[in-house]
């Protein structure tokens, strides 16, 4: 049985809103991360695609203009967990067989006010039942899982922001980051507020651009001579807990054991963590699901834990959304393009030294009251 | 008039919490039904931006709601005390509202 390996990483040049479109995002990112690995699209058999405005294109049409023949196809409908799903389903193609060198990409492209129409409309019973209360967007669905866990749980903007200013000293490591500046927790603190208890450091910015990675056989990725990265586990859940509405977990306890079970692996195994950050409190919830701090422990975890690349556990290693940008379902994928560039040891003067082996945690698809879809995998270096 | 208007299955009582096309329990037909209309706040946020046409309604004070039929919806709050929400706040339909939907208010004290 073929062993998948995921062998190569790329990425668009981020923009503010009103850059390019779609289309040459997803070129440059697919073109950065087949060109890594010395390919071409006609070597491609498989293909992965999320993209909230690439639409009526779809991942068949991205084929057809990149003269792609392809064995295995998959239109990411997952928002932020679109990109681990891809690549833990790619993996499974590849060890069955039925395709070989699997690209997985994700990207999206705004202009002022397109982002929030698409959140208004994000999803049917979003725009039927929230849209008319002027619901805020992602930003008014999500905000309270903090009200909540602070009233539960005693957790605070000051414990929260520390992870927002690490991921920014980050960033600042990343060339491919919007943000550059420094962020302080006292500018954190005093940000303007967009829907309590979220400022604005709590919110990614939404962006222009596009992610890429490519799985493949393990006789391809011999030939092709790269670190080879190994999908070890992955796990889905969808829609975690029906018809409620105030859970804190979208499936992590469940998916997170399994990995562990799975793997063999523990928390503490983890080298780093690259957990979807739309906000700090998602990351939070992570924490706690995947069992890396107790249940309504993140605040003090996150508090007293070195997350920063020389630190304990290393956290959103290359700036994550909140500092880089949310170039909407490139979100889904800018994690797993860190982690591998870590993993291949690549990641210059933000490389976590030895790194081999990560979580990769996706999140998303906001609906009513909550995100629905989760999905993460535990990769690992294949020399370790 | 402000109601709340709730769905029912008419073969498992099946409560849905937004407007479902069959029952999800049992696939039995729901029913329309008027909720009592009162329920405890879960948790909340406090919007202070969002597009152009909700701008004369801001602070938005936006609810998870615990109803007394036992579901959680999300709604809105109106009144000019609505932001000394906090969770576990008892909370009543509101007569009038400025959405299509229906909207809460915070529940008098010592009321029922």
């Amino acid at each position: 049985m073929a062993e998948p390996l995921l062998i190569s990483y790329g990425s668009s040049s981020y923009e503010k809103k009103n850059g390019r479109d779609t289309l040459p995002h997803l070129f440059d990112a697919i073109s950065d991360c087949l060109g890594r690995a010395g390919l071409f699209p006609g070597d491609v058999d498989g293909l992965a695609l999320a993209s909230f405005t690439y639409p009526p294109g779809n991942v068949i049409t991205l084929a057809e203009h990149l003269d792609m023949r392809l064995r295995w196809a998959e239109d990411g409908s997952f928002g932020g967990a679109s990109g681990v799903v891809a690549v833990g389903r790619a993996a499974d193609q590849i060890r069955l067989g039925h395709a070989r060198c699997i690209l997985c990409v994700a990207g999206d492209a705004f202009t002022t006010g397109s982002h929030e129409k698409l959140l208004e409309d994000f999803t049917p019973a979003l725009s039927e039942h929230l849209g008319p209360h002027g619901f805020g967007g992602a930003n008014g669905v999500l905000a309270p899982l903090q009200t909540r866990h602070a009233a539960l749980y005693g957790t605070r903007r000051d414990q929260l922001g520390r992870l927002c200013v690490t991921q920014r000293r980050h960033a600042m490591l990343n060339p491919n980051a919007l943000f550059q500046t420094p962020l302080t927790l006292d500018e954190f603190l005093e940000a303007r507020v967009i829907a309590e208890p979220f400022h604005l450091y709590d919110c990614v910015m939404p962006c222009s651009g596009a992610e890429a990675v490519l799985v493949v056989a393990d006789d391809i990725a011999a030939s092709i001579g790269r670190p080879g990265v190994r999908v070890v586990a992955t796990r889905e859940m969808h829609n975690a807990s029906p018809g409620q509405l105030s859970e804190f977990s979208a499936g992590w306890e469940v998916i997170g054991e399994e990995l562990w079970a799975a793997t063999g692996r523990q928390p503490g195994d983890m080298d780093f963590a690259q957990l979807y950050d739309d906000y700090p409190i998602v990351v939070g919830l992570q924490l706690e699901g995947y069992g890396f701090c107790g249940r309504g422990e993140c605040g003090s975890y996150l508090e007293k834990t070195d997350v920063s690349n020389w630190g304990e556990l290393p956290l959103n290693t290359g700036g994550g959304q909140l500092s880089v940008g949310q170039a909407g379902a490139g979100g889904a994928m800018i994690h797993l393009v860190e982690a591998v560039q870590q993993l291949q040891h690549e990641a210059g003067e933000r490389q976590v030294a030895g790194a081999q082996r990560g979580l990769v945690s996706g999140y998303g698809l906001v609906s009513y009251g909550k995100g629905l879809c989760t999905a993460a995998t535990v990769l690992e270096r294949l020399d370790s | 008039m402000n109601a709340l208007v709730l769905q029912r299955c008419a073969e498992c009582d099946y409560v849905a919490n937004f407007w479902r096309i069959g029952c999800p329990r049992c696939l039995g037909r729901l029913e329309d039904f008027d909720a009592a209309g009162t329920g405890v706040v879960t948790t909340f946020s406090i919007i202070h931006r969002w597009v152009e046409r909700f701008e004369p309604h801001l602070p938005i004070v936006l609810a998870i709601i615990e109803l007394d039929e036992g579901v959680e919806i999300m709604s809105s709050l109106v009144g000019d005390d609505r932001l000394q929400i906090a969770v576990g706040s008892p909370v009543e339909i509101a007569p009038e509202g400025w959405s299509e939907k229906p909207q809460f208010r915070l529940a008098a004290a010592g009321s029922e």
